[in-house]
């Protein structure tokens, strides 16, 4: 099983190096290349790399940033190894659980023990995992959603499902509804609704979810349809379709 | 008073001065030794800040890789980095002329285009009338460092440095602007090391007639401007 390996760096050259040293070893596998930490954020939630080599310092949001603001869905998180030229950051880096820090410059010797030692706690961690995964997995889906992770194009923030009135389905998007603001997220709305508390957020039709804790009235039109009136005012309809979640609310 | 009394009475007072003697030459010489440290503190922290440890151990990994790449990019970004070391640890004049001053910053960027080359854009606008004349030593290198660092270093889309020098009535006008994030709106602009370095030895060269101003652009950006009273030999 190759070794899938991301390099974040904002100097090209910084990257480069990196590169030829892991060209000297088996097994490797480079999943990618990110200049800034909003990208390093996207490719390891998408690309999922075993090893990341993270730079400190970098423009938009730095290493330590990266860190905070990664969710990897589905696999465990990557192994981390701090690169920068400074050690000022060094305890904080531990801290953040990094197997290793490398200072600016090194060689291709100190590179190569950094590397060995995140495979050897990569394989630990593979074996621990190979029984533990399948009773993880299952946690993990029971575990519900507690934020929504928001990117726009310079930042990515945190919106709690508890401040969410409503979910709208656009297409292969969902629309989240806050009393003051409406955010994009690149999912579909069963998806969300999977990882959703049942208990708190109800599919009322094909294209919207609610937040049953928002819901102030419910006014019954006709046939098993309902209008939906959430704080704030705003009207949902329900379809007859999925009328029996709804009730399913109102009883639990 | 019997003899032993006044024995005892001398002994006593005699101790209680040597005690006193002691104390106050211990004080003087705990203060020299403050002064002497918060000197050195003060030399360390000027080299510090002329060339920061980060810039430095960064541009020497860069050699490092370079090395394996490419031998003459290699050994011309040692000497860069030589010439800018040499000239940091050898300066000792407190006013050279611009053009020394520009020699040095052009050492500095040099390093920095080889490490963002595909970023980093530098526009240089100074005409040849100020060439000669007398500015602080490193006074516009931390300028341009501190523009590099709050402004590219932080924004990817960022990647503009723009450096000026005019005269105008009878004063130089050193300008570096940067294309990074500028100031939050609403909040202050406050110097760091490097700009509160430069400030007191500008006070410290010319009293009230200089001044070093930071203001953020229109949304985007930031602009430091060096005024000086105009001297063509120090």
């Amino acid at each position: 099983m190759k070794t899938r390996v991301l390099i974040v760096d904002d100097e090209p050259i910084a990257r480069r190096g990196i590169r030829r040293y892991l060209a000297e070893h088996n097994g490797i596998e480079i999943a990618g290349e990110a200049a800034n930490g909003i990208s390093a954020v996207e490719q390891i939630n998408e690309l999922h790399p075993d090893i990341v080599f993270l730079d400190v310092q970098m423009p938009d949001l730095d290493g330590f940033g990266v860190i905070e603001n990664v969710e990897p869905v589905n696999g465990p998180a990557p192994i981390y190894i701090f690169v920068t030229a400074h050690d000022v950051h060094a305890i904080r880096a531990f801290e953040v659980h990094a197997v290793d820090y490398l200072l600016k410059p090194y060689d291709k010797e100190r590179f190569a023990k950094a590397l060995v030692h995140a495979r050897q706690v990569l394989e630990q961690r593979r074996e621990a995992n190979r029984d533990l995964e399948p009773l993880l997995q299952s946690l993990r889906s029971l575990r519900p959603l507690e934020r929504f992770v928001v990117k726009d194009n310079k930042r990515i923030f945190f919106v709690p499902v508890s401040n969410v009135l409503w979910i709208e389905a656009t297409g292969n998007y969902a629309c989240i509804h806050t009393a003051s603001d409406s955010h994009l997220l690149r999912e579909t709305l069963a998806h969300l609704e999977e990882k959703l508390a049942p208990h708190q957020f109800v599919r009322v039709r094909k294209s919207a979810i609610v937040n049953g804790a928002c819901i102030s009235e419910i006014r019954p039109m006709f046939d098993g349809v309902y209008d939906i009136v959430l704080a704030g005012g705003t009207v949902v309809t329900s379809s007859r379709r999925y009328a029996h979640k709804l009730r399913a609310l109102l009883e639990s | 008073m019997s003899f032993t009394g006044m024995l005892t009475y001398w002994l006593v007072v005699g101790l209680y001065q040597s005690i006193h003697y002691y104390h106050a030459a211990m004080e003087r010489q705990t203060i020299a030794a403050q002064l002497e440290m918060q000197l050195s503190h003060a030399e360390l922290e000027n080299l510090k800040s002329q060339l920061h440890p980060h810039f430095l151990f960064n541009s020497l990994h860069t050699i490092g890789i370079l090395m394996q790449e490419d031998v003459d990019a290699a050994s011309h970004l040692l000497v860069s980095l030589g010439d800018l070391l040499r000239m940091a640890l050898e300066r000792r004049e407190n006013e050279i002329t611009l053009q020394s001053e520009l020699e040095f910053v052009g050492k500095y960027l040099e390093i920095e285009l080889t490490r963002f080359h595909d970023r980093l854009k530098v526009h240089m606008d100074v005409p040849p009338d100020p060439l000669e004349v007398y500015v602080p030593s490193l006074a516009l290198q931390p300028l341009v460092e501190n523009a590099i660092k709050h402004g590219f270093s932080v924004d990817s889309a960022a990647g503009r440095l723009e450096i000026a020098a005019k005269l105008h009535n009878g004063r130089v006008r050193l300008c570096v602007r940067d294309d990074g994030p500028g100031p939050a709106p609403g909040s202050r602009l406050r110097f760091g090391v490097g700009l509160t370095n430069v400030q007191s030895r500008l006070k410290q060269l010319y009293g009230d007639g200089a001044s070093l101003e930071l203001t953020g652009g229109d949304g985007r950006g930031c602009e430091a401007i060096i005024t000086i009273p105009l001297r063509s030999s120090h």
